[in-house]
This record gives C-alpha cells, structure tokens and sequence, in this order.
C-alpha cells in the first residue's frame, strides 16, 4: 500500500510517519500552512475551516467546507484540500478574498482564512442561484440570503469575536459569479478524487479504510472494538478535549454502500455515512419534518461532515435526528458479516447510550415508510438560534383527515435516557378532533412524558412547559379555521 | 531642483482597504503560535480543579518519567524567581491585595489556577504528562457570589481577613460638583418620583478568538518574549519590576494578536511561568492555551451588582443619582481588576444634568476567577444603569422615554459642560444624533404598530429600547491618572523615521490587534507628510522597535497615539523645513508644505519632503549646525478625555408564548468625531454592538456550587454567529472632538456600551404591560418566559 497522500493547494503531501490520531488541521500547521487555525478543537468556531474536494450530485465534484480540527489527517488520504494560502496570495486574492477586503471583513484577522473557505465553498456551490429581480429579495425580511443567492447559513459555524459580521455579510453578499477560467470552479466538472484503501499506522494505533462495505464487516467483526470513524464531529470531540484514541478505527464514511439514497415506492432509504449536509440536498424538502430539523442541526460546517449514522451510532440522548425519526417510524438496518436486520428507532435505543447494536454491527441506511403524515413540525430549544445542541427536541407528525387526527406520532429527546415516543399523547390526540381544546389537552399530557433535566442551558420547568407550547403551535398553525374555533 | 507632483486627494476620511489584510486574508500571518524556534520546548499546565483550596503535596516522579518530559515546576521551586501579577492601580491607598504569584504555592483561590507545569518535547506529550502529577488539596470553603463575600463569613483569602479589598466613593456634595444626593432623595420621596432598583451585571468572558500564547527564548543577549497581549510594553515594565531581570535585557513582541477586548491587558501567570521555565530549562519554550484553559483562566468581565436610587421632581427632572455598586473582582486584584468599577463612576450620569450624585463601590474578592477589563470597562455597566433607569422614570411620569432624555440632557449649546461627576465634557449634539436616529428607526410608526399589537392580544409583542449614551475616551491624562492612585501615565509616542529612499517607517507605541492602526496611521501621516499611503510601514508592538509606549486599550489608540503621530509628523515637517529653505536659497517664511512638498510662495520652485530624507542620508549638502535627520518622535499627554457619544434604537419582538426575542430593527446613530477610516469605524461599531447585544441575550459565565465553570467551552458559552445578528443601520453625526487635533474621539467600545440597555429596554418595553419591569441579563426565552409567567405576583417596586 502507498504511503497515504494528501493533495494541499494542488501539491502532494505525504501522511508517512504521521499518527492516526492526528488531526487534519494539525497536519496542515505542521507543513507551514497556519492560515487554519485551532480556535477550540470542538467543532464550534470554525477558525479550522477547510475546503475539501466531495463528490457532487451528477458525478462531478464539489467544494465542501469541513472542520480540519475534527477529521484524523488519515481520513483524507487520497483526497484534495484548499486552504486560504491556496485560494489566493497578497499578490492575486481570490474573489472572496477581495471582497472580504474591501468590506472590511476581517478585523484582528484570526477568524477569517476559516471564514474565506466556509465562504469560497459557497462561493463554488452549483446550485446557487442569484435571485431573480430586486422585489423578490427584501432585505428587510430575509437576513439568511443574499441578492446573489448567498445562503448564510453557510457561514453559521464560524465565529469572530470582532467584526459582528455584518461586514463578512456584505463581502457575502457582494460575491458575484465565478470566471470562466476559475480553476476551483473548473474542478467542479470533474470527477471527485477516487476512493482509496488507506491503512495509517502510529504510537497510538491503526486506521482503516476499506473500499466496501463487506471488507469492512470483515474488519469490523475481527476487531469488535474498533472505533467506526465517519465524519468524525462526534469523534473528533472525544480524541481533541476527552483524550480519546482508537487502537483500531476503521473509516466508514466512504463506503459506497452507505452512501445511496432511494425514494422508494413506500420507503425512503438514506445511507448511514451520507453527511446531513447531502441528505438535506438530495431529498431537497421531500421530507418536511427532516428538512425542518435540517437547518437546526449544528452548524452547515458540522453537517457537512456529520453523518446521520454517527448521530445515531453514539446513542446519544440528544441527538436531533432521532424525534424527528421516532416521529416518521424509521427504521434502523443493521448490518454485520451475519447479514442485515431492520430495527424499529423506537426498539433500537435500550438505555443511556446503550443500543440493541451487537459487537461487529453497524448502521447500513435508515428507512423512512412511505406515505408521510401530512401535518409535521420540529422544535428544539437550545440557547442559540443555530448551532447549538438542544436542551430539549420534539418531532411531530400527525394524519389529520376531515378534521379527525387519524394518526399521531410525537419523539421526544432530552427528557430521558433515550429518545422516546411520546405514546400518551400520541393516545390522547388519536381519534380526536384537532381543535384547540384537544390540543391544549394534549399539551398537558406532553408536558408529563419523561422527565426533562434541570441544567444551566434551560431548567426542567422550562422544557417541560416548551414542549407543550410546541403542539399548541403546531395546531395554531396548522388548523383550518374551524378547527380553531372549536 | 525636480518639482514632486502635488498630492491633494486627502487619505483621512477615505475607505482605504486595510494594509494588514493582504496577510490577514490569505492566511501568512504571524501569530505567537505559529512561532516555531530551533530546539523549542512545549509547556503544559496543572490548573487546580477547586475553587478554594491549600496545597499539601505535589507528587511529580510520575510525570517526570513520563515519554518527552524535560522538566516538571512547582511553585516552590520558583517561589523566588517567577515574578508576580500586578496590580497596576491600586484604588484606594488601604486597599487590600493578595499577593498574586503566577504559579501557586500552597494556597488555590480559584479554580484553573496553575499548580504545577510539564516542560516536554511536544505539546500534546507535556500535555499527557501533566494529568500525571499528582496534586494533594485540602479543600477550602469558597465563596463565589459578591454580595454573600460581603459579610466576610467565608473568606477568599483567609489570611487577609476580610474579602472587601476598597471602598472607594464619588460624592458630588464632596467636591464641589453638586449637592447632596440623600437630600434629594428625601425631598423627592415626599413630594416627587423615587426610583429604586437593583440590576445585575452578570460576569462575562472576553472571548477573543485567538487563544493566548507565550514563547521564551532566552538564548540571546536580551530574553525574547512573543506574547499575545494588548500591553507588551506594559509586561516589559512588570517583569523587570517582578522578576529583578533588567528592563534592558527583555524583549517583548506582540505578534498579530487575535483579538484582545480587554482580555488581553493583562499580564498573566502563563507568561511568567513560561519565562521561568524558559530560564529554567535555558532553551525556548512555547505555550499555548487550549480554548477551555483560556475560558477559565484569561480574566472575566463585569459582574457587578447595582444598588440604584434615582430621585426626581414629580415631572420628571432628576435630582439625584445614587449608585452603590458590589464589584467581583474574582480571587485577585488584576491588573486594573479594581479600577474597572471606578471608571464607571463618572458615567452613571451619562449625558444628563442631575443636581447630586454619589457614587460608591464595594470592590470584594470572591473564589473565581479574575475580572478586569472588558469591552467598555465600568462604562457599559454605568450606561445600563442609567438607561434602564430613564426609562422606568418615563414610566412612573407617563411620558415617552425619548421625551424624559430630552427633558434632562445636556443641550448642544451647554457645551463645554461640567457634569455632576466632574468632568468635562467638550462637545456634543445630543438633538442631532437623536433626531437622526428617530428618523432612520421611522419611530412613530413602529409606537403605532406596538399599540395595534397590545390591542390585539397578539402573542407577539413589541418594544422600542432605547440608549442615549456616551462615554469617556483616551486613557488618559496622567495628571488625572495620578490623582487617582493609577501606576502608569496615559501618555503615548510615537516616532517617524524617513528613510533615504523616500518611504516612511512609523512607530508607535499602541499595540494593535484588529483595530487597523497599520491603515490609519498610514492615512494620518499620508495626509501630514504628503507621502503616498503605499510608502508608508507601520511599526508596533515590539520593545526593540518602538521603545515607549503604553499600548492599546480604553479607545485610547486613536485619540492618544494617533495624536502623538501627528504631532511627531509635525515635527518632521519643521525639521525638514530649515533644510528646505536651506536648499531652496530661501528664507523659511516664504515656503509653504503642500502636498509633500515645500514650495517657495509665488514660484514654481520647490522640494519634495522625500528628497530631503535622501538629502539627509548623504548630507553633503545641508544647513550649517543642523543635525542630519529629519527623522521626529513625539510623546503626548492627552489633555482631557474625548467624549463619543450616539443614540441606539432598537425594537424586539418577543414571542409571550415561549419567551423567545427576535430583533426587529437596530438604528444607530454615533458621533465619534472626525473619522480617519469609515471602513474601520463601521467595523468597530458593529463588533462592538454585537458584544453588547450578546450581553443583553446571550452570554453568561455559569459556575456550579462548587465553582466550576460551567460554560467551559464554546459549546456552553454560546457566542452569537452570523445567523443570529441582523444588519444594523449604523450612521454618524459629527461634532468634532476640541481636545485633540483630528477632532476624533475614539470608537472602539462605543458600540458594546450602547446596545445592552437598547436591547433590554426593548425587550422590557414588550412586556410592560404585563406588569414586568426588568428581567435579568441575558434575557434567554426562559428567563424572559419566566418572568411572563411570575408577573402577575411580582412587585414593581415604584414609589411614586
Ligand atoms: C460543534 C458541534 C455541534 C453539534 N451539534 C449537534 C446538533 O445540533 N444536533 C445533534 O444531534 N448532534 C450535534 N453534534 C454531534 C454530531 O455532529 C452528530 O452526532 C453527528 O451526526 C455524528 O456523525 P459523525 O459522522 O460525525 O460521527 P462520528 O464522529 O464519525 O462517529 C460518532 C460515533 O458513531 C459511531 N458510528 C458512526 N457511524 C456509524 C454507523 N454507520 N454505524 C454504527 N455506528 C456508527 C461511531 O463509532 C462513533 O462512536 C454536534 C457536534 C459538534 C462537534
Ligand atoms: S478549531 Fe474551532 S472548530 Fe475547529
Ligand atoms: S476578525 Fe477577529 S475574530 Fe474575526
């Protein structure tokens, strides 16, 4: 096997002698490029942002901008990387750079390379398209976009502690379109860099990365304990601030059998290594109660990597996909050498980070049945409007015919030890008519499933009682006036 | 002699792209981190994990074994040579100070203080060895809330006896500026309007990006230090004065430093403790704090607790001010930890005229980490407390809150104005930027909007906040600073070289970091020396370069160290002029300085300034007796403060059924004086308004019971992103500033003391009617959802 290599701002990079459990961003300062820089090795600044090359929809490539303080250096082997350094020189700034001068976007300077490449990759993204005339884009109303069909919720995990954006937001905004000749943009048409098997091995242990999802089974079941890495915003956490390191890790995140997505006659199938980030574009709202949740999860920075196996791998209490995939009755495939098996998500969790995952299994896809409910809303408090994890999330889906709600399906995460269903609610509003009497009923009856924590970020009082707002919400917003009136 | 083509297009005024940006951008920049030297060590730090605590053993042989290490240091074993934290200003002359040593001994008095350090190969390797030595507490009881050290029943430090350091008082009765303010309150309770309240700073964290980092290398004739600090030539004066290592023979650079708001005017443990191990170990050493290390140990902002009484005549012209402030200043006075409350005591009465006013702080240490300067310093929390009062006074009187600021300021033709405090202030247009606001804001239509709200039940309400401040720029005239106990002048210098080849090197004495001074200095001296922007360098923040200064902070770069640039530009230009009229064959009254050049009045000959800086350099021809430079240094002592002012406008809307807010509108509208650079001053006042917003919303430093920092980490304390502000409207008035000779006043905390009464006036305005009249900072949705649910039991306590 060759020695694994990066390709950093178009020159090769060898990884040979460098530890598994290094990371992207200590790799890169290492060679000299400092432009990304360690901010808080947590995924919550972004002074890391990094652009990487990721395969784009219709098999061409595309600029996608990643935390470097969270992916091992190994994991990008065989991929292409641009810095800051490598968009443009003092000499020849690129285009965000130049407008990131002239709008005065950078202050003490620290934050911005991360901003210049969370920025170039939207800069790059195929599909953003300016809006069409002035009228159509009030700028009064509608912060998150610019005239040019900027989305800044790009930016959103990226933080400085100097400019208050709003020149970064001009600088955005004021981005035109890329040149014919833009080198960046011509790497889009082609093909994204090939999967490569990678095997780096240091002090502290092994990494894998096998090329299909049986040779990874094979690994996985030899190696029961390995750590799966793959997008490594979880792990990543765990090896910067918890000291974590994985004797064995194999990388899971390109296996080419976790990475489908099929619409289905009556089931969706999302694969577990794609990134919420391509999940959210491939399904492009066809899932409302997820394309909901989307923009809530983290930052566009951390779901660029995120993948929505990880979110379910680690069991977490609070992750955000699981009541809104409680909510739609998702199911679970599992795979190992032994075959696969479909898990209900309601079955799946068994206690405080426990699941009913055996030694060499992993998550293959998720299934979503088909048809979807109709009436759907996601709420999650958390302190911050985006980026932030939440205190408590609830995902609804209701059937509601003539008036009647047929069907309710309500998860709930943050007020236990796992996501749960809300079943007595779910009882209380089926069969009932969706009036506003039945919602507040209802909302009394959420209000007393599970048992929210006390904790800084919101006290046990202050969950309990949001999540009853959220259904009386959620029916204010969605009644016919008939139903309000009742 | 060649005639130079005159340069009239001024600079000062003009957008000018940044000259720091070119590397900024583009990522080739210079932070401490970045430093690599030959053989270079790495430190890692022991930080106590108790709030209170005595050290009874240190146990290292295991870390000393451990892969990579070199040496493990405890505080005893530099007891004698690692120097000390200062305090620079000691308020009062019995103010009590715990001794502060960078590494502790035996004794912890807050939690993350540092017990020991790992001096190792790598980084992560000294890191790995420091979970390895083996620390002994004998835990202490703590005390960590301000008004519960005040009765001394748990002590911060049980030696000193008491947890109240100063008492430090203001009384406009006292000198001479006013009369005596219980009076006031006296009359007004029979027969006028008593406002009293009590408002809660919470205890913020700088939070700037960059975390600190410290390299030594003591290998040269002078000790090297780079450091990520606003005050290099501040830790310069204290090491030398701490450690009994010549001043000569330290070197201190301040690379690009990323960010600082007052969190890096400090001189911090990290440093000395690296210059020790650096000595120790005799080979350059490198440390850099992790983002949790720098959450808990780079020093706190704020937390002040505000007794307020406010007295005034049944129609609404106040009488009287008292403030009685409990200041936290965390486990040790800090470098200017104690002063930070007192700065506060001439702005509590803001831009208003009140006929007595008393001031006091209760300065007290508690077992928390230190507090000192951050964005604004003593003024933001003066601002709030005013702001929030005039507005409950509009209230109890039932006029607009607009209408109660008009009633009491300052009128433009008052000026120049002793205050009841005792300053004075020497300009001001307080109608102007007011009426501007209003109009920009459209005022009046949202008031309409917010009555069709309220009359319609609408669970989405919305409130007008308001903020008429301002503020005291350019630390500071040094006979003031004496006067107040202060240790240091508030002088700055600066020096202009010309170099033979015509281009032009400033140094000055500030210490930029995200301010831009490398632009407009460059403007500045364009604009005096009539040599082109481009052919200027802007030197900073190295002692070897720029050997006097006081560096950057309290707005004071602009105002003080912009004013010394002038004036040594100045000085350039008279030298230059003997030599001018000496070439020209002319007498020094019939030249005139234009565009950079000196041309004799009514000819059209003429010498360029930058050929008089080559002249210089080969000397052969040069007047008789007149040294051969043109090169100027000028120190300037400010004369007064400068006095920024502006009115913020803001308008929430709060959601009463979840308690969430969301900004609607923000107007501002500033008068900071002549601006050098709008591009610079739009960025500073918007970075600024976003701080000062993220108080009022968002941040607060959260211990558990035990003293634990619970907002440990970005994921905790939640800094606001991009998606969470708006676009500000932000424009200027201007009445220049009398006190200095650009008429600037200073811009960089204007921002941060304005918006936090803004927003929450806003927000308390929307839910006013509900019966609520405050709501602690920050206002989450469910401190704001809370204080809906309790409204109907809570007391307002007005006495009318
Ligand atoms: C700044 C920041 C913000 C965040 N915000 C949120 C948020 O708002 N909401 C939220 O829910 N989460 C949030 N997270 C957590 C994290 O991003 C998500 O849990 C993410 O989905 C994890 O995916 P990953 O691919 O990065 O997982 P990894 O880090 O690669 O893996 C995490 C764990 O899952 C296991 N795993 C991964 N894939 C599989 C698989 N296919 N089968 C079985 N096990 C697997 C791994 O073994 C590992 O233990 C945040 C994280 C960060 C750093
Ligand atoms: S360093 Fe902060 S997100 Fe990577
Ligand atoms: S420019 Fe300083 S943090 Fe962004």
């Amino acid at each position: 096997m060759l020695a694994p290599t990066i390709t950093v701002n178009g020159s090769a990079g060898t990884l040979s002698g460098v530890d598994p459990s290094t990371t992207a961003l200590d790799w890169l300062r290492s060679r000299g490029l400092t432009g990304a820089k360690e901010g808080c090795a947590e995924g919550e600044c972004g002074a890391c942002s990094i652009m990487v090359a990721r395969p784009g929809d219709d098999g061409g490539t595309r600029w996608t901008a990643i935390n470097a303080c969270l992916v091992p250096a190994a994991s990008l082997d065989g991929g292409e990387v641009v810095t800051a350094e490598g968009l443009g020189s003092p000499q020849s700034l690129h285009p965000v750079q130049h407008e990131m001068a002239v709008r005065g976007g950078s202050q003490c300077g620290y934050c911005t390379p991360g901003f210049i490449c969370s920025m170039a990759a939207e800069y790059y993204r195929p599909d953003r398209m300016p809006v069409a005339s002035a009228d159509e884009h009030d700028h009064e109303l509608d912060h998150e976009h610019g005239p040019n069909g900027f989305d800044l919720h790009s930016l959103s995990g990226n933080l400085c502690r100097c400019t208050g954006y709003r020149p970064i937001r001009d600088a955005a905004y004021a981005l035109g379109e890329p040149d014919a000749d833009d080198p960046f943009a011509g790497r889009c048409l082609a093909a994204p860099p090939a999967l490569t098997s990678t095997r780096q091995e240091g002090p502290t242990g092994v990494y894998v990365r096998p090329t299909s999802l049986a040779a990874a089974l094979d690994l996985y079941a030899a190696h029961p304990q390995a750590v799966l890495v793959a997008g490594s915003t979880d792990w990543g956490v765990e090896v910067n601030i918890r000291g974590a390191r994985a004797p064995f890790a194999i990388g899971i995140d390109r296996l080419p059998e976790l990475r489908t997505l099929d619409v289905g006659e009556d089931v969706i199938e999302i694969g577990a290594a794609l990134t919420l980030s391509e999940i959210e574009r491939r399904l492009d709202g066809r899932v409302p109660l997820l394309a909901k949740l989307f923009p809530q999860f983290a930052s566009r920075l951390i779901r660029n990597g995120a993948t929505i196996g990880g979110n379910l791998g680690t069991g977490s209490p609070i992750g955000d996909t699981p009541p809104a995939l409680l909510a739609l009755e998702a199911v679970i495939v599992l795979a190992s050498t032994d075959g696969e098996r479909d898990v209900p998500l309601a079955d799946y969790f068994t206690g405080y980070r426990q699941t009913v995952k055996q030694p060499g299994e992993l998550i293959r896809a998720i299934r979503v049945p088909l048809p979807l409910s109709g009436t759907t809303a996601f709420h999650k408090i958390a302190k911050r409007r985006f980026d932030d994890i939440s205190s408590v999330a609830v995902g609804f889906a209701l059937d509601v015919a003539d008036g009647i709600v047929s069907r309710a399906r309500i998860g709930l995460g943050g007020v236990a030890a796992t996501p749960i269903r809300a079943l007595a609610t779910e009882a209380a509003l089926e069969g009932q008519p969706w009036t506003a009497d039945v919602a507040r009923a209802a909302a009394a009856v959420l209000r007393q499933e599970g048992t929210p924590m006390d904790d800084h970020r919101a006290s046990a009082a202050y969950r309990t009682a949001t999540l009853g707002t959220a259904l009386l919400k959620l029916h204010a917003e969605t009644a016919t006036p008939q139903e309000v009136g009742a | 002699m060649t005639a130079v083509a005159e340069r009239t297009a001024l600079e000062i005024g003009a957008p000018r792209k940044r000259k720091e940006d070119q590397r900024l951008i583009t990522g080739r920049t210079r932070w401490t981190d970045n430093i690599q030297l030959p053989g270079m060590l790495h430190l890692a730090m022991v930080r106590s994990p108790f709030a209170h605590a005595n050290v009874t053993a240190i146990d290292t042989e295991a870390a000393k074994q451990a892969e990579g290490v070199v040496a493990v240091i405890t505080g005893a074993d530099i007891a004698a040579t690692q120097g000390a934290c200062a305090n620079a200003w000691p308020v009062t002359t019995d103010q009590k100070t715990p001794a502060h040593l960078p590494m502790v001994v035996d004794h912890v008095a807050c939690t993350g203080e540092i017990v020991a350090a790992i001096v190792a190969r790598t980084a992560a390797l000294a890191r790995d060895a420091a979970e390895l030595v083996d620390v002994t507490y004998e835990e202490l009881p703590a005390v960590l809330d301000a008004k519960e050290a005040v009765d001394d029943t748990v002590l911060a430090h049980p030696d000193l006896g008491t947890n109240t350091t100063a008492v430090w008082t203001l009384d406009s009765a006292g000198q001479g500026t006013g009369g005596h303010v219980d009076d006031a309150i006296a009359e007004a309770r029979v027969d006028g309007i008593v406002i009293e309240r009590d408002y809660r700073q919470q205890r913020l964290i700088p939070a700037f990006m960059e975390p600190r980092s410290t390299v030594v290398d003591p290998t040269g004739e002078q000790i090297t230090i780079w450091s990520s600090t606003q005050v290099p030539h501040i830790l310069r004066f204290l090491i030398a004065a701490t450690t009994g290592i010549p001043e000569s023979k330290v070197r201190v650079i301040a690379p690009d430093v990323g960010g600082g708001f007052g969190g890096k005017l400090q001189t911090t443990p990290e440093e000395f403790i690296t210059l020790a191990a650096a000595r120790q170990v005799r080979k350059p050493v490198k440390y850099t704090e992790t983002r949790s290390e720098s959450l808990v140990s780079a020093h706190h902002g704020r937390d002040q607790y505000q007794h307020l009484t406010l007295a005034a005549t049944k129609d609404g012209t106040v009488t009287g001010l008292k403030v009685e402030l409990i200041a936290n200043l965390g486990a040790y006075v800090a470098l200017v930890g104690g002063g930070v409350p007192v700065l506060g005591a001439w702005m509590f009465n803001s831009i208003y005229k009140f006929g007595s006013y008393r001031f006091t702080t209760r300065n007290v240490l508690t077992n928390t980490p230190w507090v000192d300067a951050y964005r604004g310093a003593g003024r933001p929390e003066a601002t709030y407390a005013i702001e929030r009062l005039m507005d409950e006074l509009a209230v109890a009187v039932g006029v607009d809150p607009l209408a109660i600021r008009e009633q009491n300021w300052i009128t433009h033709e008052e000026f120049p104005f002793t205050t009841v405090a005792g300053m004075t202030y020497d300009s001001g247009n307080y109608e102007a930027a007011t009426a501007r606001a209003k109009e920009i804001f459209g005022y009046d239509a949202l008031r309409v909007e917010q009555k069709r709200r309220r009359d319609d039940l609408d669970p989405v309400q919305l409130g007008i906040g308001i903020s008429t401040f301002t503020e005291m720029c350019g630390l500071a005239p040094s006979r003031v600073l004496g006067s107040l106990n202060y240790g240091a002048g508030g002088w700055e210098n600066a020096a202009i070289r010309m170099l033979p080849t015509g281009k032009v090197e400033v140094i000055t004495g500030t210490s930029p970091h995200g301010q831009g001074h490398e632009t407009a200095w460059s403007q500045i001296v364009a604009d005096r020396l009539g040599i082109p922007f481009e052919d200027i360098e802007v030197l900073h923040g190295d002692t070897a370069v720029s050997s006097r200064g006081l560096d950057t902070y309290g707005s004071r770069s602009l105002v003080v160290g912009g004013e010394a640039v002038v004036r040594a530009a100045d000085k350039v230009v008279e030298k230059a002029k003997v030599v001018a009229a000496h070439l020209l064959e002319a007498s020094e009254a019939d030249l005139e300085f234009v565009g950079g050049r000196f041309g004799v009045k009514g000819t059209d000959k003429g010498v360029g300034i930058a050929e008089i800086a080559t002249a210089a350099f080969t000397s052969h021809n040069w007047p008789e007796g007149v040294e051969p430079s043109i090169d100027a240094e000028a120190t300037y002592d400010p004369v007064n403060f400068s006095f920024p002012h502006g009115t913020h406008l803001c308008a929430m809307e709060v959601d009463t059924e979840t308690g969430a807010t969301t900004m609607r509108k923000y107007v501002c509208v500033d008068d900071i004086g002549q601006i050098i650079n709008p591009l610079i001053v739009e960025g500073q006042v918007h970075g600024g308004l976003v701080q000062g917003i993220a108080q009022a919303l968002w941040e607060e430093a959260v211990f558990d019971d035990n003293g634990t920092l619970v907002t440990g980490s970005f994921v905790d304390y939640t800094l606001p992103t991009s998606a969470d502000t708006i676009n500000y409207e932000s424009e200027h008035t201007t009445s220049p500033s009398t006190t200095n000779t650009l008429g600037t006043k200073g811009v960089g905390e204007a921002g941060t003391i304005a918006s936090t009464p803004a927003v929450v006036n806003a927000v308390v305005d929307a839910v006013r009617h509900l019966g609520i009249n405050d709501i602690r900072m920050p206002l989450s949705p469910e401190r704001v959802w809370r204080a809906i649910r309790d409204a109907g039991s809570a007391a307002t306590g007005d006495t009318p």
